[in-house]
């Protein structure tokens, strides 16, 4: 029943705390990175979040999106969100100046099972921007890379032009996570790996399926044939985790609109574990 | 190059690991073993192939030629997937340019010699079209998803 | 064994005027544009007296009794969610400055409501909206605030109407918890049981009388009329799994074709909780202000997301509505989102039955309406 056992630092879900964009980094067409800082020293100080968890970013006048935070949980001086221009929240938020301020609310939902993951392989299937709310969850499985086993990346996206950070590929590729990258039409001198992200699943070598946890984050057809790809090759499907997507009104459970069944994507959610949504995932309409 | 080393590479790759062991005896029999450099064409589309390859280690691209466009990648194949079944299924015209994109290792079965081997022992032939058919299958679920074009509208 | 009083009629008025001295506002049932509804009432004269309801689906009117009963009616369309959860109501506050967007919370709603008339199913609601807005990791403060300082009153229903079937969801007719008092109506007073310290409190300043043994037993057969007249049921054996378990039954596809999407049927449930929230600003822009609104499953705009909406066709959105009152409810809040009120078969404006569309799903059509003998 109490508020603190939500990590939020305020009482009143509701009320949003200022923050100011620090700087912008253009990522790929349509997408950037608004590096975020709290006006207020004190929720600076308080604001903590686990990989996987969302924020809602309040435009005033226009509305609230939910964007899943892409930066290092480790580091506070920033929080990072890598957004899409997709409706008028984004649209905005797109025209803003660094300087600007917005409101957040957060941070909500589910995190990546990392510690879970500790001693196992751990595979990360994802494609497009879905590696956004994943990049906090690579940062953390590379901080503490000797707690798990081999560390990899499946990455897909429509062309070369649609992978994000691939400026940080080189780091994350030192620190010990093996990326295998693929695009669903080569173009524009593409050299890489042509064909689905599942396929790369389909292929890549396992030391111990029993003991590997996959988790996957893109559109919900490619989620549900990584998953099937990943039962194929052995991996227990409760180890398998996905991050659903579904209109997320209110981010704390009271206004139904993301529900998915019995799942409230913004506060079961948005991480859940496949065989948790498997029964509904290819129900038409659900 | 031995027969007994193309037996242990079958019994590890995707393609042929499922099979009894009898069955990729034979199939060593008939097959074998060949590296392909970067640059390599194992089957160029349009024209005639007799060979089947199953590949060890390394990359093919697939490409096909379109107008105005030049030879665009379809596909990447790497190692346990299974190259050129225009040579057993297909009335031998390649559908695609398969070119070899690093140092390649591959096994290499005649159409003449599987097909041969197909006939006379019906079922070394249902387990090899078997297997044929579930490679085609996953190409094709691919394929699909490529077509769904999935990260065209793609979340935010 | 809780103690009754009993309260002369006359002495209602006294009622509520104690609720006003001590700051309460009374809302209670009042006749408004042919149907029963709940409204702020400054005295007893405000009650439906010697109205009832009939209702069926599609259906509702008001005819006069033959009697003076004040409370001798069912349930009407409005229910107290519209109190607690409010069908508009302002979240939060931003003010653009100087310094950049500050936002606020709005001064909490310090208002006492006292709600007279309350239902047993309707208990039964507020006990699962309590669950809903209260129970989980974060609280709503709007209903927070405006349900701790609630005073209920509850009446115990003397009569059922061809749409309840709060015996088959366990929710009544009698009235057994979560109120701070209980009437029985009588033809001369009200059997009176008490339910919270703030009850007995109040009761203490009312010009109450011992009960009698004739009023208990008359007050008894009052509402056992209430269960005697209660023929419509639903079968909620394993009813969770029986849903979920048939996403795909072509019953769905049918019910869509006959629905409207009008949305009354979750306007008018007292447990029906979505909502949507907006930014309404002023003219300049620098003043804004996050407003909730009530919203519905069976707008097209609920499941809307970028790249396309989940539920694209009324029988989606049936399914959708009918799956999580009658189903996902019970994962997400440890009972059925279905309190047996009836509401949403009254006001379907094509007589839609949910209780007939489980006994399809079922595959025993004849179930819904078997009369209380087949029941127990």
């Amino acid at each position: 029943m109490s508020s603190t056992s939500t990590g939020l630092p305020n009482l009143d879900p509701w009320l949003a705390y200022t923050v100011r964009i620090a700087a912008v980094t253009h990522e790929i067409d349509d997408v950037s990175t608004y590096h975020l800082k709290f006006t207020d020293q004190a929720v600076a100080d308080t604001f903590s979040f686990q990989p996987g968890q969302f924020n809602m970013l309040y435009l005033p006048g226009v509305g609230e999106a939910a964007i899943s935070i892409s930066s290092d949980p480790a580091k506070h001086a920033m929080l990072d969100h890598t957004v899409r221009i997709a409706g008028n929240v984004t649209r905005t938020l797109a025209n803003l100046e660094v300087g600007a301020t917005f409101g957040l609310r957060g941070p909500f939902g589910s995190a990546w099972p990392v510690d879970a993951c500790c001693d196992r392989d751990v595979i990360i299937v994802t494609g497009g921007i879905g590696l956004a709310p994943l990049r906090p969850a690579i940062y953390e499985l590379l901080n503490r890379a000797s707690e798990f086993g081999q560390l990899t990346l499946l990455y897909g996206a429509r062309e070369s032009a649609g992978l994000l950070y691939t400026g940080e590929f080189d780091e994350w590729r030192s620190r010990g996570l093996d990326i295998h990258t693929t695009v669903d039409r080569a173009s524009g001198g593409w050299t890489g790996n042509v064909g689905v992200v599942p396929q790369l699943l389909d292929r890549l070598p396992l030391n111990d399926p029993q003991n590997t946890t996959v988790l996957c984050c893109g559109p919900e057809v490619m989620m549900w044939y990584t998953a099937r790809s990943a039962l194929g090759r052995g991996i227990p499907q409760e180890r398998v985790y996905v991050s659903l997507e579904r209109n997320m009104n209110c981010a704390i459970g009271l206004c139904g609109h993301c529900q998915f069944g019995p799942t409230f994507v913004c506060k079961d959610g948005p991480v859940v574990r496949y065989d948790c949504v498997a029964d509904f995932l290819r129900v038409e309409g659900f | 190059m031995s027969q007994a080393s193309i037996t242990e590479q079958l019994a590890t790759l995707n393609f042929t690991q499922d099979l009894p062991e009898s069955v990729r005896d034979a199939l060593a029999k008939i097959a074998s073993e060949r590296t392909l450099a970067p640059g390599d064409v194992a089957c160029r589309e349009g024209q005639s192939t007799k060979e089947l390859f199953l590949i060890v280690s390394g990359h093919v691209g697939l490409d096909m030629f379109v107008p105005g466009r030049g030879q665009v990648r379809i596909l990447t194949l790497r190692s346990g997937e299974v190259l050129s079944w225009s040579a057993i299924v297909g009335n031998h015209g390649a559908t695609a340019t398969g070119t070899a994109l690093d140092k390649t290792h591959v096994i290499v079965f005649h159409d003449d010699d599987l097909t041969r081997l197909c006939q006379t022992n019906h079922h070394v032939g249902y387990l090899v079209m078997r297997e044929l058919a579930k490679a085609i299958s996953r190409r094709l679920v691919s394929t699909r998803l490529q077509l769904l074009d999935l990260f065209a509208t793609e979340k935010a | 064994m809780t103690t009754e009083y009993f309260l002369p009629k006359a002495a209602l008025q006294s009622l509520i005027d104690c609720l006003h001295g001590d700051g309460f506002t009374v809302v209670g049932p009042t006749v408004e544009q042919s149907a029963i509804i709940y409204d702020e009432i400054e005295s007893v004269d405000a009650l439906p007296r010697g109205w009832t309801d009939r209702q069926e689906a599609a259906k509702y009117r008001l005819e006069r009794r033959d009697d003076d009963s004040l409370f001798g009616f069912v349930v009407g369309p409005h229910s107290w969610k519209k109190y607690l959860f409010p069908p508009l109501t302002t979240l939060s506050s931003a003010q653009q400055s100087e310094s950049g967007w500050q936002m606020q919370t709005p001064e909490a709603d310090a208002r006492k409501l006292a709600f007279l008339g309350v239902r047993a199913c309707e208990l039964a609601a507020i006990g699962i909206q309590d669950r809903v807005f209260t129970g989980g990791p974060y609280v709503d403060p709007v209903y927070n605030a405006r349900r701790k300082n609630a005073f209920i009153i509850a009446v115990n229903c003397t009569q059922s109407a061809s749409t309840c079937f709060c015996r088959s969801m366990n929710t009544g007719p009698r009235c057994s918890s979560g109120f701070d008092l209980a009437l029985t109506e009588l033809p001369d007073g009200f059997v009176i049981e008490v339910g919270s310290d703030a009850g007995t409190e109040l009761l203490g300043r009312l010009a109450t009388e011992s009960v009698t043994a004739e009023q208990l037993e008359a007050a008894e057969q009052a509402r056992q009329q209430a269960i005697d007249q209660q023929t419509k049921q639903l079968n909620t054996d394993s009813i969770r799994d029986l849903l979920l378990g048939n996403l795909d039954h072509p019953r769905w596809a049918e019910v869509g074709a006959i629905c409207l999407g009008c949305t009354n049927c979750t306007m008018v449930c007292p447990t029906c909780f979505c909502s949507s929230v907006e930014d309404v600003a002023d003219l300049s822009g620098e003043n804004v202000e996050r407003q909730r609104h009530w919203d519905s499953c069976f707008n097209l705009s609920f499941s809307y997301m970028s790249h396309g909406t989940a539920r694209n066709t009324i029988a989606h959105r049936y399914r959708q509505w009918l799956t999580h009152k009658l189903a996902s409810w019970h994962d997400q809040f440890d009972s059925s989102g279905c309190v047996g009120c009836g509401r949403c078969i009254t006001w379907c404006p094509v007589g839609i039955d949910l209780t007939e569309e489980v006994a399809t799903i079922r595959g025993n059509e004849a179930f819904c309406d078997l009369g209380t003998e087949n029941e127990e």
